[in-house]
Formats: C-alpha cells, structure tokens, sequence
C-alpha cells in the first residue's frame, strides 16, 4: 500500500481550523464580524458624507435615498456615523482585550510556574478583582477618569483580566509538570524562557478563545459606558454614543433611526463574535467545553 | 464542613479589605470636592477651609481611610451628601426594589429556561434544540439597556401596553389592590428584559450539563435495566445534572444585582442601580462607597453559598 501524497499529517492547529469551517454557526459569524470590519475600514469610500458635518437646516430628516439613515439633531449623515463609530467600537474592543489578555497572561504565567507566594498573591488580588461588580467598578472609574475613548479601552482592559489570568494558571499549572518542561529546565533554560517558548504556545488555544469572546466584552462596555455619557467622547462617533441619543424621550419614541441601527450593530457584532468563539472553544479546546 | 465554612469566611476580611481600599482611593482621588454644591457661594473662603478642616478633607487617604473603615465597623457607614440623611437609610429604602425585580426575575428565568434546556439536551441537534440554542444566543449577545429601549419603545410608546417608566403612576394615589396592580404593571417589562437575558445562559448551562450526565455509566447502567427514556432523564440524570445550575445560580445573585444598573436606569426603576448610578454622577461618596461595598460582600456571600450548595447537593465533593 503506498501512502497517498494527499494525506499530509496535520498539525493541531490545522485540525481545528478544519472542525471550525464544519461549525455553521461559527462561519456564519466570521462572515458578519469580515463584513463589519471591511466597512468599517473602507468608510470613507462607502459614503459622500462628512462625518461631522453639521448642516443645522436638515436635522432629524427621515431615512431616504440621499440619506440611508436620515440625519441626528445636527443634521449629520447617520449611516456615515454609525460606519465610522464601527471604527470606534471594534477598536475599544481589540485593544481592550489586548489589555486584558496581556495582564493576565502575564499573572497568570507567573503565578502558576512559580507557585508559593508570588501565586498567592495574584490569587487574591484575582480574588478581588472579581467580586467587583463589574459594571459597577467601571462606572466610578469611568466618572473619575473623565469620558475618553483611551479611558474606556482601560477600563475595560483593567477589568476583564481576572478569568484569562485563571484558566492560564490552571493550564500552567498541569502543564509545568510535564516531562518537556522539565527537560527544557535541565538545559538550563531560565524560566522566562521557558514561559515564553514552551509554556505560552502550548496554552494559545485557551488563550485564543478567551480573547475572541473578550472582544464582544470590550465593545459591549464601550456601548454601555458611551450610553451613560461617560465613554467615547461626542462628536467622535461611537455606536455607544449614537445609541445615548435613546437618552431623550423624544428621540427614543420619534427618531429611531438614531439608536436603532447602532444597538443593532453592537447586537449583531456580539452574536457573530459569541458565534465564533463558541465553535473556536469546540473545535480548539474541547476541554474547555462547558 | 463548618471549618471550611469558616476559614472561608476569613478569608473574605482581606479580600473585603483590598476591595475597599480601591475603592475608597479611586473615588478620593477624583479632582474637585464634592461639597462645594452644598456651600453657600457667599460664604468666605477661610470660613469654607476651616470647615473642610474640621470635617478632615484635607487629612492624608490613610488617615482618611482609617476614619472611615472603624466607623464602618460600628454600622455608621455615614452620611449621604445628596440627600441629606444617613446612608444606610436611603440603602434599606431602596434595596427591596431591587431584591424584587431581581429575584422575581431570577425566578422566572430559572423557572422557564431549566426545563427548556433539559429537553434541548434531550433532543440534542433536533429542531427544537437548534432554535433553542439560537435564542440562547441572542440572549447572551443583545445587551440589557437596548433590548429594554426596544421594549420601551414598542410596547410602552407605541402600542401602550405597559407604562413608560417608574415603579408607580405618579400622582395617582392608588391604595391598596390598585396599588398593587400599578406596581406589577410597572414591573412587567424590566421583568421581562432582566429574565430574557438570564434564562439564555441557564438555558445553555442546563443543556451542557445534562448532555455531560446522560454520557455517563451509571446512565448506560439505568438504560440497560430496560428503564424508559423518561424515567431515565428526569429521575437519575437530572438530579445531577442541576447541580451545576446551582453554582450559577448563586454567582449570578451578584450579577443581577449589579448587572441591573443599566436596565434600572433605563426603567427609572428606584432601586440600588439606578441609586448607585445617579450618587456617582452626584460625587456622593459616601453613598457610593457603601453601595459598592454592600455589593461586593453580596457578590462573595453569593460564591460561599454556591460552593456550600454545591457540597451539600453532592457528596462527592469534599473540602478541607
């Protein structure tokens, strides 16, 4: 029997990026979250408007053919706002989690390797990170540091460390105990090495599917804080902030072309990205399969 | 059992402690003094220092800290700036709105969304399992304070079946069954949003769970007895498999009661939230830094009584 060329051995990763492609659901969201992020992107190839342009004659005009989604109190093109507030959202979420991710991989790393008290230490401050009501720790902040987009991104960052933090300590900790730790330590390795080139690639996958759900967190408190008045600044368009025109009664009941699409958008974006981190946990780490 | 308990609860004094001193020094190095809204502009600037002084808002964080953490022991968590009256009063006139929203709302959702799951397990990959695990989704995706502004507008606005917000029509001076009437007509739509968005993750919760259990020997062994399929789900696999909706049940006690603050607000429902809410906006500092505080020990309260349940509900798990 000769062995076929075709069937190449495939690596972890590639096994589950083919599970992945089999998941509906999970592609259906990697299509929406591609379309999001290309419009987004190619704003100002998509619309004749100007962003903030304010053409004070024309405010609150209805949906129409000149504009998609009418205009908000200003007179400002609602379907240019919300395309650029794309822009605003997705970036809070991509950077906060990259906060979030960066802190608690690096706790999480060193508090499960080196165990003692450097790990209890981490545990407890874990601990009271997270009985902090989140929402809640992130409105005071937020009231104190003052609305800013910057703000929101940390805030968010500095909050969602907690469960990355946990899973990566608990991977750590099964994993140091294995045989290739262990050699690479009789090498000599130190042991920042051995956390970056040993440890940390082979714990990605969790790592992986803790960020992409973490993005859908990022922008969901970005809309929550900018609805309040206290996130991403007007007149910088964010979906947060289009959605806080739903603060006036009158807007709310008459002008739904103002908030609607945005909450749409924050809603579809987090169902896409709860989609396809669902199918990524299955098809990477059926472990972590709740 | 109880020195595990204990030890437990121990453990939660530094926590508390940690949790406080953050949250005491983020608020105290906000800029500006919150008083200044409460003094007479025509009051002379030395006259307004001295007071400052004497009331320590010029003392050092850790001076300050300590004042207000021995006071806290005794029960006088202090004196609400806004209104005008001690904290804790405002706090017990407000926390039964909120413990009635949230726990009616828990109710439902657990009430609607176990059952649900469990048949969802039951009939893994069937129609019904598909459009429940869709539903399942949107509740986790659509975040609370839009779904309640599309409940608001359509519902309240538009077809006029519920009022607008509030927790009573004021001026009415209803009494008694028109009173309570009014109320639970108020209370209907944050009820809804607040147990839509929950029931999806015990619906999720209780479907893993039970598909987790059915693969089970123990299972198989009932199976092979000859028992029916219904005999076999609801007397020996759903015993275990609820446990874990315990947990959840408890860590999203603490959830809820945070968790609401912006579907309060959007309500103007008058409980912790939308308290909590409008005393940051107001610098009320005392008011904040006791409602946080009351917070984060229900949220730990809640995860001791989960690992508890989770004890008592299962003889397998032991603790020491």
């Amino acid at each position: 029997m000769s062995l076929d060329k075709s069937v190449k051995s495939q690596s972890p990763w590639q096994i589950g990026f083919e599970r992945l492609k089999k998941n509906r659901l999970a592609m259906i969201g990697f299509t929406l979250l591609c379309i999001v992020v290309t419009i987004s992107v190619f704003a100002p190839l998509l619309t004749s408007y100007d962003r903030d342009a304010i053409d004070t004659l024309n405010s609150y005009q209805k949906p129409s053919a000149e504009h998609w989604l009418g205009t908000d109190e200003l007179g400002r093109d609602t379907f240019t706002r919300l395309l650029y507030g794309g822009r605003i959202s997705l970036s809070v979420g991509l950077v906060s989690t990259s906060i979030a991710v960066l802190i608690g991989v690096i706790l999480g790393t060193t508090g499960g390797y080196h165990g003692g008290h450097i790990d209890n230490i981490i545990m407890r401050i874990v601990d009271i990170f997270m009985c902090f009501p989140f929402f809640l720790i992130a409105i005071v902040v937020a009231a104190i540091l003052g609305p800013s987009i910057w703000n929101v991104m940390i805030i968010s960052g500095i909050l969602g460390w907690t469960g990355i933090a946990r899973i990566v300590r608990a991977e750590v900790l099964s994993l140091k105990e294995r045989e290739f730790i262990e050699a690479a330590r009789a090498l000599g390795l130190n042991s920042r090495d051995i956390i970056i080139k040993h440890i940390i690639p082979n714990i990605m996958a969790p790592i992986i599917v803790y960020a992409t759900l973490g993005i859908a967190r990022g922008i969901l408190s970005e809309a929550g804080l900018s609805f309040l008045g206290l996130g991403v600044k007007p007149p910088t368009p964010s979906w947060g902030n289009m959605l806080a025109a739903a603060q006036s009664m009158r807007s709310l009941r008459l002008h739904w072309w103002l908030w609607i699409p945005p909450g749409c958008l924050v809603f579809f974006m987090i169902l896409s990205i709860n989609f396809l981190g669902d199918g990524l946990r299955d098809a990477l780490d059926p472990k972590l399969k709740q | 059992m109880y020195k595990y308990i204990i030890r437990r609860l121990l453990l939660m004094i530094p926590v508390l402690v940690g949790v406080s001193i953050i949250i005491f020094s983020l608020i105290h190095l906000a800029p500006g003094d919150p008083y200044s809204a409460m003094i007479d502009p025509n009051t002379p600037t030395e006259e307004i220092e001295n007071m400052l002084q004497n009331i320590g808002y010029y003392d050092p964080l850790p001076v300050k800290y300590t004042k207000w953490a021995s006071r806290a022991l005794t029960g006088d968590l202090g004196y609400s700036i806004r209104y005008q009256e001690p904290v804790v009063d405002i706090i017990t006139r407000r926390i039964g709105n909120t413990l009635l929203l949230s726990v009616l709302s828990l109710t439902l959702s657990v009430v609607i969304a176990v059952p649900l799951g469990v048949i969802s397990a039951t009939k893994q990959y069937s129609k019904f399992d598909y459009i429940a695990t869709i539903f399942a989704f949107i509740g986790m995706s659509l975040p609370a304070f839009f779904f309640a502004l599309l409940m608001i507008k359509f519902l309240a606005f538009d077809l006029k079946l519920f009022p607008i917000s509030g927790m009573q029509t004021i001026g009415s001076g209803y009494t008694g069954i028109r009173l309570l009437w009014d109320v639970v007509h108020h209370m209907m739509l944050p009820v809804i949003v607040l147990s839509f968005l929950q029931m999806a993750s015990f619906m999720r919760y209780s479907r893993s769970s039970v598909l987790e259990v059915i693969k089970q020997d123990y299972i198989r062994t009932a199976r092979a007895k000859g028992l029916s399929e219904k005999l076999v789900v609801y007397r020996h696999a759903l015993r275990n498999a609820l446990i874990p909706v315990i947990t959840l049940l408890s860590s999203s006690l603490g959830f809820i009661l945070s968790g609401a603050i912006l579907t309060e607000t959007v309500f103007s429902w008058p409980g912790m939230g939308t308290l909590i809410y409008q005393s940051i906006l107001n610098r009320d500092y005392p008011l904040v830094i006791a409602s946080t505080m009351l917070l984060s020990i229900c949220v730990l309260l809640a995860n001791l009584l989960a690992d508890i349940l989770y004890a008592v509900a299962d003889p397998r798990i032991k603790y020491n």
